[in-house]
Parts: structure tokens; sequence; C-alpha cells
């Protein structure tokens, strides 16, 4: 069903993303944003998704990511069902290391290792406090910012 | 595709018991066809068209006439008189300021489009197979993430609500609330002059609620945003399929959905409330191309592959002419023949061959004896 999905759903769909040239879709568990194939998780039958965590509005904090994916052996047509979520908060590497033995290890689109990665890097990234550079005034330092 | 058909769920009004199950209908198994869906949704939503024209007589409510040559101006007619500016400027042609236009478009242009019921028929299955493969229906942009099975299938309780407050109630028990929020959170002003045609709002569609037997549900549910109600005997592509795009959701009601075996038959036998009908067949039975190419029973009878062999891309080419291992390795028998020549050189050397005697043509004269039987009499 994964071909016949992504002939019908490749040139046209409601989350393509075409602006200055390129094209991006904004479909869930679509690891890079790009519309393929490989990428694509309305078409196919195994896809991952990753965004960040934010089952607990309650603490401001949003920590660590929250890894999708599509159940294989639950009927096609349960959206609700289909679908599973972990929550992985333990910092970028133990995160990134349950992944892959969840996941690449188990031979669930093993093929997807290193995006899946990044996109759990970048999350982490996105998470950390910002941290403010408090500019020092002062005429010597004023001078040197000319 | 008469595979299996799975056991849907008939969902309780409130959304959280399962009441009964039906087999799914055969038409959600009919291929789907974009093409098709496309082409009878372009020329069905023609058939509703205003016919529209410029006035007949715009452009040539003058009475110019052409001043001929000799007045170092264009011939085209020219509006008589003095008096007003008006008067001497070009009319009529459609290259005239105030001129008709060209090819005045006229009211009885061919509005409507003939589409043939056998094509009306299959575009309908196939938007209808369409509405039950989530992917599809998500790609549409319905908000269908939460709901527990598509197609979604409600107990006939939903036929009698009678009050909208009991509908949205529903609809948020079933999660397809998500959806028509998402059709009022997108209302906008149209741009340009459709809202002075009494289509001042644009909005999305929400899901389609297909009914058996009306017993107050489309008063209950008209006024929601979005929401559009059917009859399952009159079902329309242009709902099914909103703008030519499959995977419109629907809403079914039970006895609406179990309707639907007799109103496009199923693989085994013909439709019952349309004549003549049969769904059509697909091409391909299995859509799972990789799963066949990766099966075992085609492995097997295949050569394993070979090495990953790739060119060099960035080699300069090289002239076979001049060049004599490209040379052989296009054309082998170059070889043979190369040696052949040094074999003969060698032996001509050491004078084992004399040069070839040059080989004269045969005779070309005649028998006397066949021209005297020719040219008897």
């Amino acid at each position: 069903m994964a071909d016949l999905t992504w002939l019908l759903v490749r040139n046209n769909n409601s989350f393509l993303v075409k602006r200055n040239g390129v094209q991006f879709t904004s479909e869930p568990n679509n690891l890079t944003n790009t519309n393929s194939f490989k990428y694509s998780g309305l078409a196919n039958n195994k896809a991952i998704g990753i965004i960040p965590n934010n089952s607990s509005p309650s603490s401001k904090k949003a920590k660590g990511v929250t890894v999708i994916s599509k159940k294989t052996k639950t009927a096609s047509y349960k959206p609700v069902k289909g679908i599973n979520k972990v929550n992985l908060t333990k910092g970028v590497r133990k995160s990134a290391k349950s992944f892959i033995n969840s996941y690449t290890r188990a031979d669930y689109r093993p093929d997807l290792r290193k995006d899946a990665l990044a996109r759990i890097s970048a999350i982490y990234q996105s998470q950390k406090p910002i941290k403010v550079h408090i500019r020092k005034t002062g005429s010597r330092h004023t001078k040197k910012q000319k | 595709m008469s595979a299996s058909r799975p056991q849907i769920n008939v969902f309780s009004d409130t959304g959280d018991k399962t009441e009964a199950t039906v087999v799914l209908p055969a038409v959600f198994k009919a291929p789907i066809r974009p093409d098709v869906v496309r082409f009878v949704h372009k020329n069905i939503s023609k058939c509703s068209r205003q016919p529209y024209a410029v006035s007949s007589k715009a452009g040539h409510q003058t009475s110019a006439e052409s001043w001929g040559t000799g007045r170092a101006v264009a011939r085209i007619p020219r509006v008589s008189g003095g008096g007003t500016h008006r008067a001497g400027q070009g009319a009529f042609g459609n290259m005239c300021r105030g001129g008709r236009m060209f090819s005045p478009t006229k009211i009885w242009r061919k509005w409507h489009v003939k589409t043939n019921l056998n094509q009306k028929r299959f575009a309908a299955a196939s938007a209808l197979a369409a509405s039950s493969i989530p992917s599809l229906v998500l790609a549409r942009g319905h908000r269908i993430e939460e709901i527990e099975e598509v197609p979604l299938v409600i107990s006939d309780s939903i036929e009698e609500l009678v009050k909208t407050k009991a509908a949205v109630e529903l609809l948020k028990k079933v999660h397809a609330y998500r959806d028509v929020v998402k059709v009022s959170n997108s209302r906008k002003l149209r741009a340009g002059k459709g809202k002075l045609r009494n289509r001042r709002h644009r909005q999305r569609r929400g899901p389609l609620i297909v009914y058996n037997d009306d017993r107050g549900l489309v008063k209950a549910f008209r006024n929601i945003p979005g929401v559009e109600l059917v009859n399952v005997k009159t079902l329309n592509l242009l709902q099914l399929a909103p703008g030519g795009h499959l995977g419109r959701f629907i809403i079914w009601s039970q006895s609406a959905f179990s309707l639907l075996d007799d109103l496009f038959g199923t693989y085994r036998r013909a439709a019952k409330l349309k004549k003549n009908y049969r769904l059509p067949s697909t091409l391909v039975s299995n859509p799972d191309i990789t799963g066949i190419i990766n099966s075992t029973i085609i492995q097997k009878v295949l050569r394993p592959a070979g090495e990953k062999h790739q060119k060099r891309p960035w080699a300069q080419k090289k002239n076979p002419l001049r060049n004599n291992g490209i040379k052989i390795r296009l054309n082998p028998y170059a070889k043979v023949l190369q040696r052949a020549e040094i074999i003969r050189a060698e032996q001509r050397k050491a004078g084992k061959v004399q040069k070839s005697k040059i080989h004269r043509k045969a005779s070309t004269k005649v028998d006397p004896k066949f021209l005297q039987i020719l040219l008897a009499e």
C-alpha cells in the first residue's frame, strides 16, 4: 500500500510547502521535512517522527524528545491506535542510545538512524537555556567594539 | 483488489462503545484513480455554471465609418461628426478604445459537459475508496489523527439527533470535532468581487455525514461549520472529492454504510440499486510492490546481485582509433587481425609467401553459340 499511497500523495497534499524554489513538507513523522518517499510519514508503513517532548505542560521547561512511530501490527485504518509514542528525556547521549537500541537495532527503519539522531540532538540543542551575554559597558569595551 | 475486507466497528453515539461490526463494503477496495476523479470532477462541476457574456451591443453603438484611403490615417472605422473628442476616433475594432472585444462572449457557449455514467460511478467508487485510507484523508487536510477508525461508522441513533448541541457533542465524542475547529479557524474574507456576490467568506471543508434516513439529523448538523450532509443514495462526487482532491473525511450512519454493497455491488455480484453496474476491476491486485519484489518467491528465482561496479566518470576519454587498448576492449577481433597481419609480414620477409597475384576479372564475353540460340528466329 505504501507505494500506491506515495504515488497519490507525492504531488499534491495539504502538507506541501513550496516556497522560494524549494519544496518541503510539514507532515507528521517526517524526520527531514523533505518530500521524498524515504522520509514520507504519510506513505510509509513504518515511519519515525521526533518532536520536542511537551508531555508535562505544567513544567514550563520542555525537556527531551518524543519519538513517534507507526505500528505495523495494528490495522492501518486505525489512526489513534496505530501510533506509538515514547518520551526520551535523559539527555542527548542516553536518548540517542536508547533510540538506536529500540529502533535501529530492532530493525525498525535502520536507514533513518542518522537523520533521527541529528534531529534528537538538534532538539536538545534548542532546549538549552539561552546564555545571555551581558554587554560590558565602560569606555574600554565600547571603544573596542567600534 | 478483492482482498480480505476487515470488520469495521460501529460506534455508539457516545463514541466509546462499539455496538456492532460491519464488513467493509467492497467499494472501498475499488481502484483509486486520481486522474479519473479529477477528470470527472472537472466535467461535473461545469454543469452548474451560470452563463455570462458581454452585452451584444457593446462597442457597436456608434455610426462610425471608415474614412477610406487618402487621409493619411488608418482605414479603421471612425466616429463621424464633430464637436466632441469622440469624433474622429477609431471604433468597432478590438484594438480601439471603446470598440468591441475580440470574439465577444455569447451566452450560448457550451456551458455543460456530459460525463459518461460509468465514469461518474467509477469516480465515486474511487473517491469512496480513498476516503477509507487515513494517509489520504490526512493528506487532504482533515484532522483525523484522533479518530478511532477510518471509515468512521456510527450507529443509526445519529440519524435521530434533532439538536445541534447534541450533534456537536457527538462529534466531540468521536474526536471528529477537531476537523470542525479547523474549519472555523479557516474562515476568511474572500478576495475579490465574490464578496459582493453572496460568497462573502471562504472556508475549508469539514466532515461529510452520510445518512440513510433523515430523522432530524440534517437540521441538527447543518449549522455546524464545514459539515455537509448527504443521503447515501444521492452521493455526489463534488462532495466526495471536493476540488477533485481525493480523501474526504466521511462519517457514516450504520444503515448508510451497510447499504453501500447494494448501491455499488461487490466483486461477486452486480449492484442492486444501479442498473447494470459492477465495480471497476483493479489492474494490480496487490499494491505492495516492494513487498512483492522482496518476497522469497521472487528473490528465489533471481540471479544473485553482482559486485557493485561504478564507472569512473572523471576518467579521460580515449580515442579507440589511436589507443589500441581501448580499441581491443571495444572490438576484441581487432587483436586477431593485428596478429594475423604481423605473422603475414614475417612470412613475407622470410620469402615464404609471394605477393599475391592480381586477380583479373572473369571475362564477360558471350559464348557465340549462346548468341546464336538467343537470336535465332
